[in-house]
């Protein structure tokens, strides 16, 4: 008997020894240990593709909010959309679900950690690599051009947050400061490394992407020549014998860019290859389902139409535009709005009709930049220059496509006066694009235009709040002062 | 790394292998009296010659010093047993040998002993055992009726000179059943003891960790619950057997919904994390990862380790208390077969008013007028209601709790036969239990099996499996979704549209009918539990046992979401299937060993266990299918869900090396020491290994000599005190490492980012507890009393740190901070009436806990959700929200002096007149205003914020929440009564809670005059302000800037104190001649009634529920309501 009891314990005894060294090692199964990312092209890839499903998250609603509920073109459309309302109606308070900047950081953390280890993976083609590197820096900047129109100044992270040990805890940096050292060499960076042979992606940036952005912060800077500049290089910029950058011809190919070159466009990851029939788009945020599953499907349908759960209508004060004497005509009024229950209901990106035919399950892309846009900066910018002919030339191309006759310059007294010309061309163009609000802040007319409509008049209110939670979590943070102490 | 650690095994390996080397040895020298034994002697004293042999031989050798003094011996034995030595030795010297057990007597021959005889006859010598063998210390022998005696020896051996032959002795022994013998002379006199019937109960055997012990000797805090306690609770899992029956354990079940787990407490909360909450769960030595599923007709009994000193056996993992379950096993004999079967009724026990819809038009006539008077929202937007209230649509007046609830049902029926030899016993036990839901559609089902065998094959080997199957499917409803629809959706709204068919989503809103009627959401759970032992017994003192065991838990989750419910437009479909698996694997193997020297009673115990965990998800999802009819995701492979499609496999294991040691003198002085060293791969390489040990002192001070005379009074009495570390590291299993995870899908390729932040100095959470407690027993078990304090102190805590989102990450997993738990507990109860026919019993419980927060990473305070206020020197609980002062009836209301003492405006005739009152006099100083940051005053019908002491500026922002209430109760408790008259048997169970507030965010939300579809309650909308001078109880009908409506409100936080009745139940058992005409052995009918009845000023459904984070109690959004439940079933035996 005792023999086999010692053979049991033998074997025991001898089992035990033997396994517990390596038996409490347990690797990651689902997951890459960090020391084994950023090791192939693949990784580069999937790290830098991941900057833009994070900014797809940050913008889903915030495009909204952000650039355009604030604006003069919306007011609220369903009561049970109340947070919606709030913003549109100037009534934000400091738990509204837009004064999070959590998403957005959370892209420009990706970003940093793409400009940190894309560099020292060994790719076999050097330009790819700097492509992605390109893409990266300039994300970044969109990032923060976003997050210092929202807030005004704002924490600044420029090398990836990896360690707890880290400097975590930051107070906000002066957004002028950001725009100079952060904003502007980052897109320039992004400008010598993007690869102008190859990316012709319009889904994600391409050389254009980063003139459209550094064109827009130039203008955001009042640095006007700048701007036009920046603007002009777009137009030397070829793709298969043809200008890889057109305005849609007529009215008709930019009502189909709008609700079918935007609408689920296969994903397609070939960036030597542009899936666009349509040549204005720029930079847009891509809509999938499939990618995006049941619960973070694009707005452009849900949000502006049915009586029951629309976020907005366009405002009386837009639509009165429209009756203007030099509107009147304008074939882009029936192609935006729609009146429906009670509401002028922003019909621009919607195929059909809303009643009957679509659902909440939309794949509309938002577009962040457009060529029309880039055509009225540039014409905003050469007003400011002084060159009113050329400023109107531009406008112009956006006005025949839309039916209108465009004024001579001679018709216009000021700088002013033509500078508010093409802000109005640009609201109409770009209605429900998140881009209004911006000019409004830019161009310093939002005490003017918003006070009327909501009291938006007071200095400080220009900025959202900051959400409380960053603050509780960050106590260096101070808010803005409109909003709390 | 790998050689760091080898060493450190090795080191910890070498008292196992000593103890296997001794294992060896003994095993060696089983029997004594076959042991082979080389001696030799020359011309050696005899004496010494027979202590010899009884060193050699192990047997105790019985002899007179006095008669062996003058012999000498010479001889030499080689290899002999023991029979033979004797022989050899005794050899030519006049005395004789007699093996007795292990006892060899030795005495002189018969002529020889003549001369001696005088002094023999009067000798009366022998040694007393226990029922196993062991020798007794301290027994008693007195000569009856004199005050003659003496107390055995360490060895059980007692002497005594009496020459009164016909006299009885009387031997006595506390615990232990008197006897009274004639005395026997000249020979050795062998008695065994008893266990006494009296002290039975001091005598019970509960189960404690690797082990059982007598509930006597324990000197940690344990709470034991019988079996019979389960039945008289009517308990349908382990939670509500454990509910109110425990002081310290606070058990609060999640909801009423059918299958619904509870969240258990011991000794309040000590760790941060909705992981490591609960206490760690043993079923018959194999730790589980759920025991929702056991039935509670399997168990025998329920154990509570409390302390850390009962607790830290199981190390790692038992910080928050550690739940033994031991199931029934076979009972040798012939088959009993044991039917119960009962069932029950259930209604929605308390309803929650709703306005009907007279009072929603009114709310909607009122927003109109207030919007037309004061803007904000649109006057129109009920307007095509008010103006058609006869449109089909619109003319009804619904009840919609009355519509959704409806009489529940419950069935159990369970079948057990036990029985078997003495070498093999089993217990096999098959039930089925089904409860539909007082919401349709809702609803639990349990099909469970277990089978229990034991068998010892020979006398050195014993072994046993514990099996157990389990299959249910839990059929639920989204709470939250459901009830805010009920509550909120406009009570004149139609739930089907003229032509009959059933409204799914109108103005936004859900219909609740279709929300119940057309979800399918079901999950089904499949359990498996295997164990095995085997025990391995060398000789009386020492065995050894191993244990394997796997647990497999199997859930597959389906949901469908038909197009009707989805949206308006009723275009889309969701489908989503969940598959869960977790198994996991354990074996451990420890000896035990018991020893008794004299008085000195000595257990050890050490052994290792290595376990793990396998963790598999897969889920699947898809949108749009084309049929609403199937809810297999087949029918969605067109449209998957790619984001939400995938599979995720993790794993986690744990080494451990532990040992105890009790030790007693006297079963007096009682000292038990644990130690266990755990390893688990969830913390990195520098801390994967940490120490957990404890040490309990008891002291019996009843069997001390100078309370002897007390203990007529006190059968018992013991004090405790015990201290020890324990462990907690319930985090997920990678989390101090810096990984990346696959994430985003943007045009076609998949994202990969960063998963975390990794900490790698992610170490284990600590809870050091200190213990003391006292155990009473008077009047024979006539009235026990269990008092205990403790003072538990956390460091290390793990927690998500809430990160500035800035970084880019939303939390670190991180040892967070330190906490502090002391409480009290108080257990009495005790038999108030003993008689024959008529018995009645009592007990109660009660307990107390404060805790503080008393360290927090870098000192700095955090919100905990959207609600509760984490800070150095706070509690777990503390509700953080702004004051609410009430509504200011008027704009000129918001008047206050320079330290902000509100002023009373004067009015006449509804004309303010520009003066103020003070206290009555009229106030002539500056006035001053509550303002938003903004500038803008605070109006009539605005919430009057009260700021925080010393920091009134008139600005109300976000610095103007303060700590408004706490979630914890005060004292928790129960207390439960059984009444038996002849055949009936009479059962009261309560429980209660008292102290600790609710905020009530299901109220708060329905009031928060946010969203239009949103219906108040119909106090509310009766008391709302609505112009200048409204003495108003809730604020404008508007939520706008001013905020209202804001979630943390004082307002909304009420009393949670309760009392619930919980448990009726009157059974009769039919006399025996009557069961036996059935056939049967014995036959038990009962009613019952479960939450009976509730005292409370809570508004809500229900003041009990439960969440998941600890940080996070007490906040009751919308959950599925309780049901007041009767019923009647029997049990027969036969």
């Amino acid at each position: 008997m005792f023999k086999i009891n010692r053979i049991i314990y033998l074997l025991f005894a001898m089992s035990m020894l033997c396994s517990c060294n390596s038996f409490l090692e347990e690797d990651t199964i689902s997951e890459v240990p960090a020391d084994k990312m950023w090791q192939t092209a693949r990784d580069a890839k999937a790290g830098v593709n991941e900057i833009y499903g994070l900014f797809r998250q940050t913008m889903r609603e915030n495009y909204f909010y952000w650039g355009e509920f604030r604006s003069d073109n919306v007011a609220p459309g369903a009561p049970v959309m109340a947070d919606q309302a709030r913003v549109i109606n100037n009534l934000m308070s400091t738990d509204e679900r837009c004064a999070k900047w959590t998403n957005l950081y959370a892209m420009i953390n990706q970003a940093n950690l793409c400009i940190k280890y894309v560099p020292q993976i060994d790719m076999p083609d050097v330009s790819d690599r700097n492509d992605y590197l390109g893409q990266a820096y300039a994300m970044r900047a969109l990032g923060y051009f976003y997050a210092l129109r929202v807030w005004g100044d704002v924490p600044l992270f420029t090398e990836p947050i990896e360690k707890e040990e880290q400097d975590l805890y930051r107070p906000r940096t002066d957004a002028q400061y950001i725009l100079e050292n952060v904003i502007v060499p980052d897109l320039k960076q992004a400008e010598k490394l993007i690869n102008r042979n190859k990316n012709y992606e319009r889904k994600r940036i391409s050389i254009i992407g980063v003139w459209a952005i550094l064109a827009d912060v130039y203008m955001w800077m009042g640095n006007y020549s700048d701007a036009d500049q920046t603007i002009e290089k777009m137009k030397s910029i070829d793709y298969k014998g043809a200008k890889f950058m057109q305005l849609a011809p007529n009215i008709q190919s930019w009502r189909s860019m709008l609700t079918e070159e935007l609408n689920r466009k296969p994903s397609d990851n070939t960036p030597d290859n542009d899936e666009y029939t349509t040549k204005e788009l720029i930079f847009l945020i891509h809509f999938d389902m499939d990618e995006v599953g049941a619960n973070g499907y694009s707005y452009m349908y849900q949000w502006f139409s049915g009586s029951g759960n629309r976020a907005a209508v366009l405002s009386d004060k837009f639509m009165d535009i429209f009756n203007q004497e030099d509107m009147q005509g304008d074939l882009r009024k029936d192609l935006v709005s729609k009146d429906y229950q009670n509401g002028y209901e922003l019909r621009k990106f919607m195929a059909g009709d809303i009643s009957n035919s679509l659902n909440k399950t939309c794949e509309i892309a938002y577009p962040i930049y457009r060529y029309s846009d880039m055509i009225l900066l540039q014409a905003e910018a050469k007003a400011r220059l002084g060159k009113w002919d050329e400023a109107l030339e531009l406008v112009k191309q956006i006005r025949d496509r839309a039916g209108l006759q465009t004024p001579l310059s001679t018709e216009f007294s000021s700088e002013d006066e033509i500078v508010e010309f093409i802000l109005r061309e640009r609201q109409v163009e770009l209605v429900g694009e998140g881009r209004r609000w911006f000019d409004l802040l830019r161009t310093g007319k939002w005490k003017t235009v918003m006070g009327p409509i909501n009291g938006l008049k007071n200095d400080g209110n220009e900025v959202f709040p900051i959400h409380f939670s960053h603050i509780i979590e960050n106590p260096k943070i101070k808010q803005n002062t409109y909003y709390g102490e | 790394m790998k050689k760091q650690l080898r060493p450190r095994l090795l080191v910890m390996m070498i008292p196992l292998t000593l103890l296997f080397v001794f294992v060896v040895q003994s095993a060696y020298g089983a029997d004594p009296t076959k042991k082979l034994l080389t001696l030799s002697f020359n011309k050696t004293p005899l004496a010494t010659a027979l202590k010899t042999v009884e060193k050699e031989s192990g047997c105790k050798v019985l002899f007179t010093y006095d008669e062996v003094q003058t012999y000498h011996v010479t001889a030499t034995v080689k290899k002999e047993p023991l029979t033979h030595a004797m022989t050899a030795i005794l050899k030519g010297l006049p005395f004789q040998y007699k093996l007795n057990g292990k006892f060899v007597v030795v005495s002189k021959q018969a002529q020889a002993a003549q001369t001696v005889q005088k002094a023999a006859v009067n000798k009366v010598f022998g040694v007393i055992v226990d029922e196993e063998g062991e020798p007794l210390i301290g027994v008693t022998v007195r000569i009856k009726g004199t005050g003659k005696g003496t107390i055995t020896n360490f060895d059980g051996e007692f002497t005594l000179e009496d020459d009164n032959r016909k006299t009885p002795l009387l031997f006595s022994y506390i615990g232990k059943e008197d006897i009274e013998k004639l005395p026997v002379y000249g020979q050795s006199m062998k008695l065994v003891m008893k266990d006494s019937q009296v002290g039975k109960k001091l005598d019970e055997v509960i189960v404690v960790g690797y082990g059982t012990m007598k509930k006597r000797d324990v000197t940690g805090s344990i709470s034991s619950i019988s079996s019979k306690e389960i039945e008289n609770k009517m308990a349908t899992n382990v939670y509500e057997a454990l509910q109110g029956s425990t002081a310290g354990v606070q058990v609060v079940s999640g909801s009423g919904q059918p299958g619904e787990s509870s969240t258990i407490k011991v000794r309040g909360t000590s760790t941060f994390s909705s992981e490591g909450v609960s206490p760690l769960y043993i079923v018959d030595g194999a730790p589980m990862e759920s025991i929702d599923d056991i039935n509670p007709s399997d168990i025998v009994s329920v154990e509570v380790l409390k302390d850390a000193a009962s607790a830290a056996i199981y190390g790692s993992r038992s910080a928050n208390g550690v739940i033994i379950v031991t199931t029934r096993g076979g009972q040798e004999g012939k088959p009993e077969i044991n039917v119960k079967y009962y069932h029950s009724w259930g209604k929605l026990s308390h309803k929650v008013p709703q306005a009907n819809r007279a009072d929603r038009l009114f709310y909607d006539q009122a927003r109109r007028n207030y919007f037309l008077t004061y803007g904000g929202g649109n006057p129109d937007q009920s307007m095509d209601i008010l103006q058609d209230p006869y449109n089909y649509f619109f003319n009804v007046d619904n009840d919609y709790l009355d519509m959704i609830t409806q009489v529940g049902n419950k069935d159990e029926v369970d079948v057990s036969i036990g029985g078997g030899s003495k070498a093999l016993k089993y217990f096999v036990n098959t039930a089925y239990y089904n409860e539909r839901g007082i919401i349709d559609n809702t609803g639990y089902q349990r099909f469970s099996t277990r089978v229990n065998a034991d068998y010892s094959p020979s006398k050195w080997l014993s072994m046993g499996s514990r099996m157990s199957l389990s299959y249910s499917k839990k059929e639920g409803v989204n709470e939250g979704q459901l009830l805010s629809s009920v509550l909120s959706r406009r009570p004149y709204f139609n739930t089907t549209y003229s032509d009959g068919s059933i409204v799914g989503v109108f103005n936004g809103q859900k219909n609740p009918l279709a929300l119940i009627n057309y979800t399918t959401d079901f999950t089904n759970s499949y359990k498996a539990n295997f164990y095995q032992y085997f025990n391995f017994k060398f000789n009386k003192h020492l065995s050894f046992r191993t244990n394997i065991n796997a647990n497999f838990y199997l859930d597959k989750r389906k949901k469908l979401i038909p197009s009707l419910i989805t949206d308006e437009w009723q275009k889309s479909n969701n489908g989503y299937s969940y598959n869960y698996l977790n198994w996991n694997w354990m074996n451990e193997n420890y000896f035990t060993y018991t020893r008794n020297w004299g008085a000195h009673h000595f257990t050890g115990m050490a052994g290792m266990s290595v376990q793990k965990w396998y963790y598999e998800n897969e889920n699947i999802a898809g949108m749009n299918a084309s049929t609403d009819y199937i809810y297999t995701l087949n029918a969605f492979a067109a449209n998957l869900d790619l984001s939400a499609t995938g599979s995720v496999e993790t794993r986690h294991s744990l080494a451990s090396f532990y040992t105890r040691i009790t030790y007693d003198y006297l079963r007096r002085y009682l000292l038990t020491l644990n130690v266990r060293r755990d390893g688990s791969s969830r913390f990195a390489k520098n801390n994967k290994w940490g120490n957990f040990p404890s040490a309990s002192f008891g002291w019996r001070f009843s069997d001390e000599p100078f309370l002897k005379g007390a203990r007529k009074v006190m059968t018992d009495g013991k004090l405790r005190v015990s201290y020890g570390v324990t462990g907690n590291q319930s985090i997920g299993n990678y989390e101090y490492v810096y990984s990346y995870t696959p994430s985003n899908i943007y045009d076609g390729v998949g994202g990969v980012r960063p998963a975390r932040i990794g900490s790698s100095d992610l170490k284990w959470e600590e809870t050091r507890q200190f213990d003391l407690g006292l155990d009473l027993n008077f009047f024979n078990n006539r009235l026990v009393v269990t008092a205990d304090y403790y003072y538990k102190y956390t460091d290390g805590l793990l927690a998500n740190y809430q990160l500035p989102k800035e970084t880019g990450f939303s939390y670190i997993r991180k040892n967070i901070g330190e906490i502090s738990n002391r409480g009290f507990e108080l257990s009495i109860s005790g038999d108030i009436i003993r008689k024959k026919d008529l018995t009645w019993n009592a007990s109660f419980n009660i307990s107390g806990n404060s805790n503080t927060v008393e360290k927090l990473a870098e000192g700095k305070a955090y919100m905990e959700g959207d609600i509760w206020w984490m800070q150095e020197g706070g509690h777990i609980g503390d509700f953080y929200g702004f004051k609410c002062l009430g509504v200011f009836p008027y704009d000129e209301s918001n008047a206050f002096t320079s330290d902000w003492k509100q002023l009373t405006p004067v009015f006449e005739n509804g004309v303010f007149q520009y003066k103020y009152l003070l206290n009555g006099q009229e106030y002539t100083g500056e006035v001053h205003k509550k303002r938003l940051p903004n500038g803008q005053a605070f109006r009539g019908g605005n919430y009057n914020w009260e700021e925080p002491k010393g920091t009134e500026n008139g600005i109300i922002d976000d610095n103007d929440r303060m700590v408004i209430g706490n979630a914890m109760p005060d004292v928790t408790g129960g207390f439960n009564t059984n009444v038996k008259w002849k055949n009936f048997n009479l059962y009261l169970g309560f429980y209660y809670s008292i102290g600790g507030k609710i905020y009530n965010a299901a109220e708060n939300n329905r009031n928060m005059f946010k969203y239009d579809g949103t219906t108040p309650s119909p106090y509310t909308i009766y008391n709302m302000w609505l112009k200048p001078g409204d003495n108003a109880i809730y604020p404008r009908p508007f939520n706008d800037e001013y905020n209202n409506g804001r979630m943390g409100n004082s307002f909304y936080l009420e009393d949670a104190s309760f009392i619930r009745l919980s448990n009726v139940r009157l059974s009769y058992d039919f006399p025996q001649t009557i069961a036996k005409k059935l056939f049967m052995k014995r036959l038990n009918v009962y009613f019952f009634a479960n939450n009976v009845l509730t005292w409370t000023n809570y508004s809500g459904f229900d003041p009990e529920f439960s969440t998941s984070n600890p940080l996070q109690i007490g906040k009751d959004s919308y959950r599925y309501p309780r049901k007041r439940e009767f019923g009647v079933g029997f049990n027969a035996n036969f």
